[in-house]
C-alpha cells in the first residue's frame, strides 16, 4: 500500500486539470475532496444502478431546465386530452393557429438559447425527452431537408394535429418551410427545407 | 496530459471498477467521464446528487402520466372550457384528482399523503408556494395552501378540485374551502376509509 493512503482507501488517477476544479468546488463547499468524491462515486452507481448512464441524466436534466425556461408546466395527460377533445371539434382552426404561434415563439427561444449550436438538432433532443407522450421521435437533416417522425400509439388525432403544428411553428422560426406533411393519429411524418 | 493520484474510498471504486469491466471501458475513462459531468453541474449551478434528485423526480411525473405543456396554451383552453363548460370541466379535473389519490395510494400505500404531497410539490414548478400540513389549531385539520400568481381564476379553481378529489380518496373530506385568484386554502379533516393509509404529518 502506497504511503499515506489507508486502509479502505484507492488510488486512482485523474487529470490533474479535472483534479483542480474538483478540489476548488469541494473547498467552496467545505468539504475534503476524499468526503466530495466519495458522495460523486455514490450518485453515479445510484444512477448506474437504475440502468442509466450519468450522460443521460445530466443531458436529460439540461433538456428538462430548458422546457421549463421555455414556459412549460406539467399537468395530467388525461385532462389536457379531454380539453383539447373538447375544444378542438368547434374551434380547431384557432387552436391549430395558437400552437403554431407557439411553435413559433419555442424556435425562437431556441435560436437564441443554442445560438452556437445545432438547433435542429436541440429540437430533436428536446422532443424526444421531453415529450413523454411520444414513443418514438427522429429529427434529422439530410442534404438540407429536415425530416420529422413522431410516433405515439396512444396521441389522439387532436393532439397529433396540434403537434405538426406546433412543430412547423419551431421550423418556421429556425428558417424552414414545409416539403411534405403527413400524419394521422399518433404518426408523424414531415419534411422541411431551407426557405 | 498531466495525471494525479486521487484517493477515494476503495468499496466504491470496486463498484465502479465492476461497472467498468461490465461496459468494457477502462476504469480511468469512466471515472473521468463521471468527473467532467460533475463539473457540467457545477456550471449549471448544481451539485450531482441535485441533478440526480431531479432526474428523479421528472421521471415520477412522467411514469405518473403527467406531460409537459406550454403554460399559455394550457392556461388558454382551459379559460375557453370553463367559460363554455365549467360542471363539466371541474368534474373532469375532480376524477383527474381522484384518479392519482388511487395511483398515489396503490404506488405508496404507506404514506400517500406524504408522497402525492412531495410530488406534487415537485412538479409545480410554476408555483410559488405549496403545502401540506397539519393545522396548528386544530391537529384533525389538514391545511392545503398553494400560491402561483400566474394561475387564472379558472385554474385555480381546477387544480383545487384536482386536489379535493386526490385528498378525498386519501380518506380526507373536504370542511373549508378559500380559492381565489392564484391562492388556494383548503381544509381537511380524516373522515376514515379512503384508499390510502394515514398521512403522516
Amino acid at each position: 500500500m502506497p504511503k499515506g493512503v489507508s486502509r479502505g482507501k484507492k488510488l486512482t488517477l485523474v487529470p490533474t486539470d479535472l483534479l483542480e476544479r474538483l478540489m476548488r468546488i469541494s473547498n467552496r463547499e467545505g468539504k475534503t475532496l476524499y468526503s466530495f468524491v466519495s458522495e460523486i462515486f455514490e450518485q453515479a452507481l445510484r444512477v448506474y444502478e437504475s440502468k442509466h448512464t450519468l450522460e443521460e441524466v445530466v443531458d436529460f436534466f439540461e433538456l428538462m431546465e430548458t422546457q421549463k425556461a421555455s414556459g412549460a408546466v406539467i399537468t395530467p395527460v388525461d385532462v389536457l386530452t379531454y380539453l383539447i377533445g373538447e375544444l378542438y371539434p368547434s374551434g380547431k382552426d384557432v387552436l391549430c393557429e395558437r400552437w403554431y404561434e407557439s411553435g413559433r415563439w419555442y424556435g425562437k427561444y431556441l435560436v437564441d438559447r443554442f445560438h452556437n449550436q445545432d438547433q435542429v438538432d436541440a429540437l430533436g433532443k428536446l422532443l424526444s425527452v421531453t415529450r413523454w407522450d411520444l414513443k418514438e421521435v427522429l429529427v434529422k437533416e439530410e442534404n438540407g431537408v429536415v425530416k420529422v417522425r413522431c410516433v405515439s400509439p396512444l396521441l389522439p388525432l387532436e393532439n397529433t394535429e396540434l403537434l405538426v403544428r406546433f412543430v412547423e411553428g419551431v421550423m418556421d422560426s429556425l428558417g424552414y418551410r414545409v416539403r411534405k406533411e403527413d400524419f394521422m393519429r399518433g404518426i408523424v411524418l414531415l419534411e422541411f427545407e431551407k426557405e | 496530459m498531466k495525471r494525479k493520484m486521487l484517493a477515494a474510498r476503495e468499496d466504491l471504486v470496486n463498484k465502479v471498477l465492476e461497472i467498468a469491466s461490465r461496459k468494457n471501458v477502462k476504469l480511468y475513462g469512466m471515472i473521468n467521464d463521471t468527473l467532467e459531468l460533475v463539473i457540467r453541474a457545477d456550471d449549471m449551478g448544481l451539485s450531482l446528487e441535485e441533478v440526480v434528485n431531479q432526474y428523479g423526480i421528472v421521471k415520477a411525473a412522467k411514469d405518473a402520466g403527467f406531460v409537459p405543456v406550454v403554460e399559455s396554451l394550457l392556461y388558454e383552453i382551459v379559460e375557453k372550457l370553463f367559460q363554455r363548460s365549467k360542471s363539466w370541466v371541474t368534474k373532469r379535473w375532480y376524477e383527474s384528482g381522484q384518479w392519482y389519490g388511487k395511483y398515489y395510494s396503490v404506488k405508496l400505500p404507506q404514506d400517500p399523503v406524504k408522497a402525492f404531497k412531495e410530488d406534487i410539490c415537485s412538479f409545480t414548478w410554476n408555483v410559488s408556494e405549496f403545502s401540506v400540513a397539519e393545522n396548528e389549531e386544530d391537529k384533525g385539520e389538514l391545511v392545503v395552501r398553494c400560491v402561483s400568481p400566474r394561475f387564472p381564476f379558472s385554474y385555480t379553481i381546477l387544480f383545487s378540485v384536482f386536489l379535493e378529489g386526490a385528498l378525498n380518496m386519501f380518506g380526507y373530506e373536504c370542511v373549508k374551502k378559500g380559492v381565489s385568484k392564484g391562492i388556494i386554502r383548503l381544509w381537511f379533516r380524516k373522515v376514515g376509509g379512503g384508499l390510502g393509509a394515514e398521512g403522516s404529518f
